[in-house]
């Protein structure tokens, strides 16, 4: 059964959209590299918590990753809880001394897929909501435990996190989940139907209703208000 | 770097201290068809998705239901970038480092956290 049906939108969405959508549901409740299914799920409900309660005041006191607790047994620890808190609401916020103790505390492939479990689910929900539809439910959880692995030509960069180095061609987004090839294909293909099809050099779209220049005024807004620099 | 080069080969003229801008007013002089509307949208977006509704029938008549849905996919996708970029301490691609130095300076995008991880002083 579908989660995302053409007519439970008001208007007509892209077909490539919808099936980006149902591709990320699929993916998102099963077993990852790096957490269980259960646990993808509780660092999703974490971060639609995130999201409503919005970023924290600036000056209130949060709590130091080293202090939490790193338990993450069957659902997910405060240490993990925090981190999904800064990644969903605060990113903006992130500095590189506080992801290298995050991913010194988690582990890079355990940081790095809460990452894309954050990015796979905020666009999907933001874009219900702006269009006036109800979230969607999160799938069931799949049991079984993480496949783990690391892939083949990642290694450390300049990112944070380790990305693919050896003859990368793209833009730096475009990897920057690659240390979770599942996840990160599931990303751009979300990326992919809501932004940039497959003419991302193209000045000049004929691809969507709006222009290029309106699209990318959009996303520039969008990005500083996010106060994002990327 | 993008919005200033799709609007060139449209010969249009843009404004980008309309992205960065606090206010709609911004976007009125943007030179981008409908950029205070769609300014308008990005910071309701941005505020409150509920919020939004209220621009739903501005958006309409001015853009259509295509043009609603693609402004509603884009700030939602770059919500999910940019929460990826800053996660990850990606840097600026080079190119478009060596492109957007002035603009960079101009809209003080270098005092963002996320600028460290570019050298915005190259």
């Amino acid at each position: 059964m579908e989660a995302f049906p053409q007519d439970s939108f008001r208007h007509l969405v892209d077909e490539q959209i919808l099936a980006a959508f149902e591709q990320a549901w699929d993916g998102l409740g099963g077993p990852g590299t790096w957490w269980t299914g259960a646990q993808r799920m509780a660092i999703a409900e974490a971060s639609r918590s995130a999201m409503a309660d919005g970023p924290r005041p600036i000056g209130l006191a949060i709590p130091a990753l080293g202090d939490l607790s790193r338990e993450d047994g069957p659902g997910i620890s405060d240490l993990t809880l925090e981190v999904v808190r800064r990644v969903t609401s605060e990113s903006g916020r992130i500095t590189a001394a506080w992801a290298a103790e995050a991913i010194d505390l988690m582990g890079p492939g355990r940081y790095v897929e809460l990452v894309a479990v954050v990015v796979l689910t905020v666009p999907i929900d933001i874009f219900c909501s702006l269009l006036g539809r109800s979230r969607q439910p999160f799938p069931d959880v799949i049991a079984g435990g993480p496949v783990g692995g690391v892939p083949e030509g990642v290694a450390a960069g300049e990112a944070y996190v380790p990305w693919l180095v050896d003859g990368w061609q793209g833009p730096n987004v475009a990897r920057a989940l690659s240390y979770v090839p599942a996840d990160n294909a599931r990303r751009m293909a979300i990326v992919s139907s809501m932004y940039d099809g497959s003419e991302f050099f193209e000045m000049v779209w004929s691809h969507r209703s709006l222009s290029r220049p309106q699209i990318e005024f959009v996303a520039a807004r969008t990005s500083a208000l996010n106060e994002c620099f990327y | 770097m993008l919005l200033r080069e799709s609007s060139e080969a449209l010969d249009q003229v843009v404004d980008l201290t309309g992205t960065i801008g606090g206010d709609v007013q911004h976007g009125v002089a943007s030179g981008v068809p409908h950029g205070e509307l769609l300014t308008a949208y990005a910071e309701a977006a941005h505020d409150s998705p509920e919020s939004v509704r209220l621009l739903d029938e501005q958006m309409l008549q001015a853009v259509g239901p295509g043009g609603l849905v693609d402004a509603a996919a884009t700030v939602a996708v770059f919500n999910g970038l940019v929460r990826s970029a800053d996660a990850t301490g990606i840097p600026l691609d080079e190119y478009v480092m060596a492109r957007t130095v002035d603009e960079r300076a101009e809209l003080g995008l270098n005092e963002y956290t996320g600028s460290a991880n570019s050298r915005p002083d190259s």
